[in-house]
């Protein structure tokens, strides 16, 4: 309960302070560049990895990305990048 | 490519792991800094990723840890090359050898290829370059652009532009030809319009001068159709340059003659075949078969140049010249034939004479001993006024331009 709270004040510091979140509170940063490209960073790790659904852990956020053939083209311990046809992405607390 | 540049000289390797959750073994990657690439889901429980070559045993060990079953399906890379190569050093520098005298090879010219040019030939502007130093076996990176541009053009006052751009061993000459100044109309001198040709007027289109005939005339080559001098509403003339479009029915009578006999080639089947390699310019003869001819024979030549690629030419060429022996034999010529053929080129002949277009023609045979005569009688709609200089003599009036 106390790391939730203590997440949502780095969140609302960072927020108020115009600084970037994923710097301060660890927030995951998802890009997407059109239809074909996605970048998570901040991520702690994959959940689930097949060709038409990806599940990224993003600490408290889950990124759960829909597509059709999706592959992840390069994985790091920050940053991870996921190439095809990206048709959703949906974020859930 | 950068990217891929990198993973060859530090070598990778494609590993497949087995084991349910392959999600977990990625997130250990991830954690252990280990980068990998062209991830690839093959089954529910197998994945197969990249790896650098360094990392290998880590990958293994970090699969391991994760309850996966690894293997090492494949490994490319510089590294790897070397381990294969080593031990043989003769075998390596024998390549590097071949590559090097192949890289100072494409600095030579071996080629030269011309593009953009229509009415000079590839022979002419191949020699007028040739003047300039871009030849066989030049030193690339010793040519001149300017000069050759020069050079060339003074050679060639046909040409407009020319450029010579540099492919690996290929020269590339590129030309613009000249495009003639069209002949202008000259409108500040009084003239008329005169017939080129006899004929029946069909239609004239009057922009400026005063018309003499009207559609249904007759007009004799050289008539004034149409007058450079004009009355105004006092009476008074003044001259001006006629222009004027006349067009009328003209008729045309073209002949051509052809032998009745003539000689057909038949191959006696005698062939001969010299096949010469052609290294740097020296041509030297490989195989040769056949007797030497005695009759005429017809001459194909057949040039295959080695190349690397499109650019890289190696200056050497093998050469294959078939000599195929015939004998004429006299044929006798149809009527019909002879007509087909001097009727085609007669209306050729006859449509670069005429400003329009043929309205209807026929064509007649007649055979005089060993001749065919070929008439051809064609009725043309064609414009036939043309623009002439009025003399300084006619008239007095002004010119009113």
């Amino acid at each position: 309960m106390n790391r939730l709270k203590s997440g949502d004040l780095l969140e609302k510091t960072a927020a108020r302070l115009s600084l970037p979140g994923e710097i301060l509170a660890g927030l995951p940063k998802v890009e997407i560049t059109g239809r074909g490209t996605l970048t998570v960073e901040n991520h702690r790790g994959l959940l689930e990895y097949t060709q038409e659904r990806i599940e990224i852990n993003g600490g408290r956020i889950m990124i759960t990305v829909r597509g059709d053939g999706m592959n992840i083209r390069s994985m790091s311990a920050d940053a991870l990048l996921v190439e095809g046809t990206i048709i959703s992405v949906e974020l859930d607390s | 490519m950068m990217e891929r540049l990198v993973n060859l000289l530090r070598g990778s390797v494609r590993v497949k792991i087995e084991g349910a959750r392959g999600e977990r073994f990625l997130n250990v990657c991830s954690r252990e800094g280990i980068e990998f690439w062209q991830l690839e889901r093959v089954s529910e429980a197998e994945l197969r990723v990249s790896v650098h070559a360094s990392k290998t045993a880590r990958v293994l060990e970090c699969a391991r840890r994760a309850g996966f079953e690894a293997e090492v399906l494949k490994r490319s890379g510089a590294p790897f090359a070397a381990k294969r190569i080593k031990g043989r050093w003769v075998m390596a520098f024998g390549l590097l050898f071949c590559w090097a005298l192949v890289w100072v090879s494409s600095l030579f010219v071996w080629e030269i290829e011309v593009y953009g040019s229509e009415n000079v030939s590839s022979a002419e502007i191949k020699a007028a370059v040739e003047k300039a130093g871009v030849r066989f076996g030049t030193f690339g990176p010793s040519i001149s652009q300017e000069d050759v541009r020069s050079i060339a053009l003074l050679e060639l006052p046909q040409l407009a532009w020319l450029t010579v751009n540099f492919n690996g061993s290929r020269a590339e000459i590129i030309v613009r030809e000249r495009v003639e100044k069209p002949e202008m109309l000259e409108d500040s001198k009084p003239a008329d319009i005169v017939a080129a040709k006899s004929g029946i007027i069909t239609e004239q289109y009057v922009c400026r001068g005063q018309e003499l005939f009207k559609a249904g005339d007759t007009v004799l080559a050289g008539e004034k159709l149409v007058s450079g001098v004009q009355t105004n509403r006092q009476g008074g003339q003044y001259r001006v340059h006629a222009v004027a479009q006349v067009y009328a029915r003209t008729w045309y009578e073209l002949s051509a003659r052809i032998p009745a006999v003539y000689y057909q080639k038949r191959y006696t089947g005698e062939n001969i075949e010299y096949i010469n390699i052609n290294f740097m310019g020296n041509r030297t003869n490989l195989y040769f078969t056949g007797r030497n001819p005695e009759r005429g024979y017809d001459i194909i030549y057949q040039n295959r140049s080695f190349r690397l690629s499109k650019g890289l030419v190696l200056p050497a060429a093998l050469e294959k010249t078939v000599c195929r022996e015939y004998e004429l034999v006299p044929e006798q010529m149809p009527a019909e034939q002879a007509r087909a053929l001097l009727e085609r080129e007669l209306t050729e002949r006859l449509k670069g004479q005429i400003d329009g277009e043929i309205v209807s023609s026929e064509c007649s045979v007649i055979r005089q001993g060993d001749i065919f005569t070929v008439t051809l009688r064609a009725e043309c709609l064609e414009q036939i006024g043309k623009t002439a200089a009025i003399d300084a003599a006619e008239g007095e009036a002004g010119f009113a331009g």
